[in-house]
Formats: structure tokens, sequence, C-alpha cells
């Protein structure tokens, strides 16, 4: 067997594995340790990992994830998510479908302080759902639009799996950072128009709610100043080159710490349990990782994405086709794997045939744009049936409100999507505008 | 990615409470140590900015910190079985079939998790004998070693663990607390 047909069958094994229900992590570690086995023997492998543990966690980029995790454990806790809806909802709230709009918001928000969408989804769901009830809003409306806004979580920056990705390909994280801010922005205001639009045609499913004053309204805002100053210390500071990211995610932490201990009431019992959490969230990412190291080191001894790479390249496709190829395996795997997952296996994988295409932008930019798209295809995976973890958090928050009438609310959302994406490919400056903007 | 401290219920048998608790407080041990980091970060950054005295080559002892950290973080992981499956193929089949299932997967980290430990104790000795230090500080890295191998020895035990019970049979574990 040639190198490139053990990494292929090491690949398919993976597959056979994961579906087995063994976990991904372990399914990579197991094919990766095989494989580089086969191709160099035992002994290698025996030095490597005397010390490849340590190194691979010794990580000043790595470390911060359990930083961000941390940050959003304790945002969780300090009663940040009503206090964004309630301002969100005292603007919006008087349109059509504006409670609904006012969830998309806060999920905004709050995603701008939490890297996860699960825990963004979950957080939010919990607040305005019992809302969007009170004002009548169709079970598929409401579900569907938290389920999507949960997905703003990852996109609007921090975000653990951009940063994942800019180590793999080796990008700067703050210059990811900066790309994804106009997208997430454009992905919220999707969502809003996608509600307005859905309203227009079934007026029922989103009544109008009550309309604030002036001052009710200047009183919610102000009420969100944590969000605030957190977003515009941590991020702005790390946008701005202030900060490293792990300098930046620190802050957050600890700043969002002390608002869970004075405004959402945070003792030793709660911090600890938010410690816990962190960490268990932290393990499974880093059990991937050091899955993907093993599996990344067989696949680059057998030299098998330079070949795929090669032969993509020589296949005559032009750059616009193999991307949409590459979209479209994304949001196919995204049906069954996670988001993070995907990303590992993946992109050493595809960064190779990538970034020997011309698409007309120097290779920095490309990581940057390639980058974004990925994020959001993968993400998309998050709302899609059959497992779209996003779907089932809101939908078993929301009482009486039937699966397969989530699925279906989360369809336009869905499309508004693919729209940005479209966009996002389209127009490669609305991502690298930002980032070449603070350059 | 989820909050996943609520996946499994507290195990019935007396070696699961005590392997729950052992890695639950390595766990704890790890996030103290994380936030501990987070601090001195800030205090770093603070010094830089104020009194242009930053703590000097902070980023070594983040990188340091974070591996041990992280490792604390795994058998607590394993104890939930918080790990990320792919559930979508098999979720027709019997609660048995999946069970076994888990157990495989249980089984293989056990042999990959046992080996690491194995070698993470001869990197420990070898790191020991080469002295080798971090560029700045100039940290004996091996003073790293001991935790790390430590956290794989408790996470093998935890594999063979969660093995031995989804042998037996689908969630043999007792009620909720």
């Amino acid at each position: 067997m040639t190198s490139f047909e053990i990494a292929s069958s090491g690949l398919a094994i993976l597959f056979v594995l994961m579906m087995l229900r063994v976990p991904v992590a372990v399914a990579m570690m197991t094919v990766g340790i095989g494989g580089y086995v086969i191709i160099a023997g035992w002994l290698p492998l025996l030095s490597y990992t005397k010390t490849s543990v340590y190194w691979k966690f010794a990580s000043y980029d790595l470390s911060v994830i359990p930083m961000f995790l941390l940050m959003g454990q304790f945002a969780i806790q300090a009663g940040l998510s009503r206090s964004l809806f309630t301002a969100a909802n005292t603007f919006l709230g008087h349109r059509k479908g504006g409670v609904a709009m006012a969830a998309v918001g806060g999920c905004a928000g709050f995603g701008a302080i939490c890297g996860s969408s699960l825990a963004t989804a979950a957080t939010m769901g919990q607040v305005a759902l019992p809302e969007l009830k009170r004002y009548n809003y169709s079970g598929a409306l409401a579900t569907g639009a938290l389920a999507a806004g949960g997905t703003l979580g990852i996109l609007i920056p921090p975000s653990v799996v951009l940063v994942i990705f800019a180590i793999v390909v080796e990008a700067n994280i703050i210059s990811m950072f900066q790309a994804a801010f106009v997208p997430g922005i454009l992905a919220a205001l999707g969502y809003i128009l996608t509600i307005a639009i859905y309203v227009r045609i079934r007026p029922d499913a989103g009544p109008v709610g009550p309309r604030s004053s002036g001052k009710e309204r200047a009183r919610a805002f102000f009420e969100t100043w944590p969000v605030m100053l957190i977003f515009i210390v941590v991020i702005g500071g790390i946008y701005l080159g202030l900060f490293t990211p792990t300098e930046g995610a620190a802050f957050g932490a600890m700043g969002t710490l002390v608002i869970a201990v004075w405004k959402g009431g945070l003792r030793f019992q709660g911090f600890i349990e938010c410690v816990v959490s962190a960490a268990a969230a932290s393990a499974m990412i880093f059990m991937v990782l050091l899955g993907a190291d093993f599996f990344n080191s067989f696949l680059a001894l057998s030299r098998m994405p330079a070949e795929l790479a090669d032969m993509i390249q020589s296949s005559g496709l032009s750059p616009l086709s193999i991307l949409l190829i590459i979209v479209v395996i994304y949001l196919v795997l995204g049906c069954f794997m996670d988001s993070l997952a995907m990303i590992l296996l993946t992109v050493p994988i595809f960064w190779p045939v990538v970034s020997g295409l011309d698409f007309g932008m120097p290779e920095d930019d490309l990581k940057m744009w390639f980058g974004i798209i990925s994020l959001i295809v993968v993400e998309v995976g998050l709302i899609t049936p059959p497992v779209g973890l996003n779907v089932f958090i809101i939908n078993s928050l929301a009482q009486g409100t039937r699966m397969k009438e989530t699925f279906i609310g989360v369809m336009p959302f869905l499309a508004s999507d693919m729209v940005r994406v479209g966009l996002l490919i389209g127009f490669p400056t609305l991502t690298l505008w930002l980032p070449h903007l603070l350059k | 990615m989820s909050d996943v401290t609520t996946l499994v219920s507290r195990p019935a048998d007396p070696v699961g409470r005590v392997l729950l608790s052992i890695s639950y407080w390595l766990a704890v041990a790890g996030g103290v140590l994380m936030a501990g980091l987070a601090t001195m970060v800030i205090v770093s950054v603070l010094g830089r900015a104020l009194f242009s005295a930053p703590i000097y080559g902070d980023f070594e002892m983040v990188a340091m910190g974070n591996a041990v950290g992280v490792s604390l973080f795994l058998p607590y992981c394993q104890m939930k079985k918080a790990n990320v499956v792919v559930d979508l193929f098999l979720s027709w089949a019997p609660e048995k079939v999946q069970s076994r299932l888990d157990g495989v997967g249980s089984l293989i980290l056990l042999a990959i998790s046992a080996m690491l430990t194995w070698r993470l104790w001869v990197g420990t000795f070898e790191m020991h004998e080469v002295h080798e230090t971090t560029m700045i500080l100039g940290i004996t890295i091996w003073w790293a070693f001991p935790p790390i191998t430590l956290s794989f020895a408790v996470l093998t035990l935890a594999c063979l663990y969660t093995a031995v019970n989804e042998f037996k049979g689908p969630r043999t574990q007792g009620p909720a607390q």
C-alpha cells in the first residue's frame, strides 16, 4: 500500500469508528496512532509520546480556550442575558415579530461575551421563551429564532472554534476575530430581516408587543453596561492590539466573575460549579485537540494532504467550484458532526488545497476569508436536522412545542444563512474590510 | 461544547463515587489554577500599562500552567462521559447495544491513556535528567510532568470504570444524587 492509500483507508476507518459511537477524539487517536505505527513503526511513536502531550497543551495561544470558557460560565451566572433581552425588547418589541427580533438581538449581545453557541442558545432561551409565549408567538417562530440566534454565539467574537482554526492554519488570531465582526453583524441583521419577512407572510405568528417610551429605552439600554464594558475592554482591546487574546480572555473571565458575584449573586458553591463546567467543556475540546494531533501527525507523515492538493489543482476545476464543493461537504458533515471536530479533521486536508488555488488574494486574506466561510457553514450544522444541537436545546426548554415545529421554524433562518454565505463568497471585502482597516 | 454537568447521575457504587470525587477535585484544582493564571495575567497587563513593569515571562507560566490545568480536567470529562460522540447512526439501536459500543470506545481510550501514562512516566524521568528549562524564566520543565502523568493515570482508571459499567448494561448508575 502507498502512504496515500494508507491515509485514505485511515480516513474511512475513522468514519466507521465514529459511526459506531466511538468518541470523536478517541477515533482520531486510534487511527492516528495506528497509521503512524504502520508508516513509521513503534519506536518513533513511543519516543514522540514521551513529551507530545506536554508540548501540545503547553501553549500560550491555547490557554485562551479555558479562559474564554470560564468567562462564558460566569456570564451565564451574571444574569446579563435578561438585561440584554429587555433592552432589545424596548427598542424592537412594538414591531410585528419584534419580541423574536429582540431575542436575536439578545443572542448577538450575549455572543459578544460568550464564545459558545449552545451556551448562548440555552441562556437566551431561558429568558426569552417565556416572554415569547406571553405575547402568543407561534412555537415555530419562537424556537426557530432562538436556535438560529444561538449560532451568533460562536460567530461574534470571542469564538473558541475560530481560535482553533487560526492555530491550525497558523493565522493571526487577532485578525481572525476582526474578520468575524462584520459577518457576525450581518448574521444578526439577516435573522431580524428573516423574522420581518416571516411575520409579513404569517402575521399571527408574531404579534406586536407593547411600545416603550424613550425613557424606558434609555434605562434598559443603560442596564446592559456590564456587557458593553466587558465587550469594549476585551474585544476592543484585542482588536486594537492592546492585548493578546489570552490577556483579553483573562480580563473577560475575571470581569464577568466580579459581575456575577455582584449582580448575579454568585457565591462559593456557584463559583466551583462554574469552574467545573468550564473544566468539562475544556477537557472535551483538548481531548479532540489531542486526537487531532495524532491524526494530523499521521496525515502529514503520509503526505496525503499535499498529494490531494496536487491532484485537485491539476484537475482543471475552477477555484470557485472547488470552494463550493468544500462548502457542500461541510454542510453534509455538519448534519452529524460537532463543529470543532469538523474543523480539526478537515482543515488540515482542505487548507493545503485551498491555499494552492488562485482566488486573487494574498494568503493571509485567504485564511480569514476561508476561515469565516468555514466557520459559518460548520455552524449551520447546529440547526440542521437530524442532530441540530441548538434545536434540541431550545426545544427542550419550550414546553408544548414539538420538535418538528422547531425544525420547520428554523428553515427560514437556514435560508438566511445560505444567502449570507453566498454574499461572503461573492464579496470577500465584507470579511476583509475590518482587518485591513485596523492593520 | 455544552454544559455537561448533568449528563450522568451520581454513581451508586463506592468505586465510582471515589473515582468521581477524585476527578471532580482534580478538575476544581485545574480550574482554580486557570483562574489564578488569569489573575496573574491581569496583574502583568496592569503592571505593563501603568508602571511599565509587566510580570517578566508571564506567558511561559501561562503555557506551562495551561498544560497542567487542562490535563487535570480530563478524568472528570471521562467520568461524566462528556466526550463528543456522533449520535446519529445508531440512535435506533437498542440501549444495550449502544452501551456495549460505548464500552468499546472506553476500552480503546483505556489502552491509549495507559500507553500515554507509561510514556509520560518515562518522559518525566528523562526531562528530569536533561533538566530542560524555559527560555526566559528558566523554569525546569519537568515540574509540570508529575501532575500531567497523574491525570492520565486517573484517566486510565476512569476509562476502566466506565468500560466495566457500560459492558454491564445500559445506565446502571443509581438514582440521581
